[in-house]
């Protein structure tokens, strides 16, 4: 039973991690929190079903969701963050809570608040793994997950703009003296966060209905696991992805499935009185 | 002591030459004003950002609902408690969650105000569960039935205003200058030997307790309360408001809620004539605009503004 709570917190797990490895490279790069990190995977996920419900394939759907969402952050960026660059860190943040807002909206007015669906990645019934079992479209996400981490680390480490990235994580200061714009990389953070927090949202689309609002709940679960793995590290996002998954369906199997949502808020306050640095406490990008 | 008498004036002569609609508008504008002016203390004079007024709001409200529908207690009492019960849940959260800075107390405070809703919604056997708690009665002095908008009006106002004056004085007091020297620099007001912590909460304390006589006046008033009027969403007028008048002048709180009470109503007359069909989609879009163009351009509201545009005078104004 609990091994049954374990692998859908898993499958689950990938999308948080997603979402978290979104909020953490915002974080370290331009300084911010951004809320509206959710609402990126709402603008794919709802992109994505409307797609396809008008016919044509699946992939062109998925592929049009996302850059969709890529779209929004760059927008966001441009032009509700950029113009107040100067600003305080907490001015800025209530920049991205409107944002958000004006992003849900908009969602409101153009998609209106009937739910859409986007069909599964693949047919066919759950698959068993020992006495428990997963689903077709838990194994998909828990793969685009594990490919698009390789395909970040692969970015980051191995690739002169993911570098260039990095550097401006490490020290703004510094990397513009080496002659790396950080408003360029602010933007590019941005776009990168954003279609990750869209392949998310696709992602989860096909195991529940997508609406306008789903993206508050998504960014914030997001936004709990990269705090749980220190805002510091991408490493520790996934991992705090993949533990708030986890912890919510153990909860929701165990409690009662109404307060799993109160669980990763729960989670949320322990962590930023007790342990703010996260559990990978370590000084690396912005102190 | 030049602004307050046609203040005075106006409120009181409003329902007189209003009509109904509007008097109904300006019954939830006065709760709004004693709502906002406590965020305004505790964002705009101690710089403490909280996305959980709407949550103090709420204590306040269903206190006053449950006492008086579900156990059939006086609803003066009701009023009476709410704020305390809201001020005690201040302290209560503002212990730990104070001892955070920037955007880590504002996500204390929002994450707080998350777990509250889902407590009002799955606690569906005491509070009514997500459709809500019904049959609060209105309020009544003696024979005197406070039922129609503008009795209530006047009550809402004697406290809105109470409320004002309140926080005009304790603005000027050296305790007011204590939690401007914190929003300024913590650090520096904690090296000039202010008790950054103490007054920190106490300043959370006043506005929870703020919220919670708004909350009261407002179940007495629509009678029925539920989960969703007391989220994160709320919170966030809440702030657009106080931001929008000016976070830091005592008249801020009652500019920002006259100017959205006005814009959203603007907003609901209009649109339909130029899109139809639309609904209240647009509000929502209208407020993360509008708070993404007042942080970007005028961080100091309206108040800040009309403050720039009138000629210098000597001494310290509001």
């Amino acid at each position: 039973m609990l091994f049954q709570h374990l692998l859908s917190g898993v499958a689950v797990g990938g999308l948080y991690a997603l979402i978290a490895v979104g909020f953490v490279t915002i974080y370290n790069v331009t300084g911010i929190i951004n809320f509206a990190q959710g609402e990126f995977a709402m603008v794919a996920a709802m992109t994505a079903a409307t797609m396809a419900s008008a016919g044509g394939s699946l992939a062109v759907a998925l592929a049009v969701g996302v850059a969709a969402a890529t779209l929004v952050g760059l927008l966001v960026q441009r032009v509700a963050l950029y113009p107040a660059r100067r600003s305080p860190e907490v001015v800025l943040i209530i920049i991205t809570i409107g944002a958000s807002i004006a992003v849900r909206g908009i969602a409101l007015a153009v998609w209106k608040s009937e739910p859409r669906s986007l069909p599964a990645f693949s047919e066919g019934g759950p698959l068993a793994l020992g006495p428990a079992v997963i689903s077709r479209q838990d194994v998909w996400v828990l793969g685009i997950a594990l490919v698009a981490m390789v395909a970040l680390f692969g970015f980051f480490e191995r690739s002169t703009v993911g570098a260039a990235l990095r550097a401006c994580a490490m020290n703004r200061e510094v990397s513009r003296l080496m002659g790396i714009a950080p408003d360029r990389m602010n933007l590019l953070a941005f776009g990168l966060s954003a279609a990750l927090a869209g392949v998310a949202g696709v992602a989860i689309a096909p195991g529940m209905l997508a609406t306008y609002d789903m993206g508050l709940m998504l960014g914030l679960k997001g936004f709990v696991a990269a705090v749980l793995g220190g805002l510091g590290s991408p490493l520790g996002a996934v991992i705090g992805g993949f533990l708030i998954g986890m912890l919510e369906q153990v909860a929701a199997g165990m409690v009662s499935s109404g307060y799993k949502d109160a669980l990763a808020f729960i989670v949320l306050l322990f962590v930023l009185l007790f342990r703010p640095a996260g559990l990978l406490a370590r000084t690396a990008g912005r102190p | 002591m030049r602004t307050w008498l046609p203040l005075v004036a106006l409120v009181v002569g409003l329902p007189f030459v209003a009509g109904r609609f509007v008097t109904g508008l300006a019954v939830l504008a006065g709760i709004q004003v004693i709502v906002v002016t406590g965020l305004g203390l505790l964002v705009g004079h101690a710089g403490q950002v909280s996305l959980a007024q709407a949550t103090f709001y709420g204590i306040g409200a269903y206190t006053a609902g449950l006492l008086s529908a579900r156990a059939g207690v006086n609803p003066w009492i009701g009023i009476a408690v709410a704020p305390l019960l809201a001020g005690a849940a201040g302290y209560a959260i503002g212990r730990p969650i104070l001892r955070l800075r920037g955007h880590h107390l504002s996500l204390g405070t929002l994450a707080f105000g998350l777990i509250f809703v889902i407590v009002l919604q799955e606690g569906s056997g005491w509070t009514g569960g997500p459709s809500g708690l019904m049959g609060i009665p209105r309020l009544s002095a003696g024979a005197f039935a406070l039922d129609t908008d503008r009795s209530y009006y006047f009550l809402v106002w004697a406290v809105a205003l109470a409320v004002l004056f309140l926080y005009h004085k304790l603005v000027r007091s050296p305790w007011g200058r204590a939690l401007r020297a914190i929003a300024a620099s913590e650090v520096a007001a904690g090296a000039m030997g202010v008790d950054t912590a103490r007054r920190k909460l106490e300043a959370f304390v006043v506005s929870a307790a703020c919220a919670g006589v708004g909350g009261a006046l407002y179940a007495h008033y629509m009678t029925f309360i539920s989960p969703d009027q007391f989220g994160f969403y709320t919170s966030v007028v809440f702030v657009v408001m106080a931001a929008l008048g000016g976070l830091h002048s005592v008249w801020g709180p009652p500019i920002g809620v006259l100017a959205i009470t006005a814009l959203v109503e603007l907003i609901r007359e209009a649109l339909p004539k130029v899109v139809p069909g639309a609904g209240s989609e647009y509000e929502i879009i209208l407020f993360g605009v509008l708070l993404v163009i007042i942080m970007t351009f005028a961080p100091q509201g309206l108040a800040g503004l009309a403050r720039r545009l009138r000629p210098a005078r000597g001494g310290v104004s509001a």
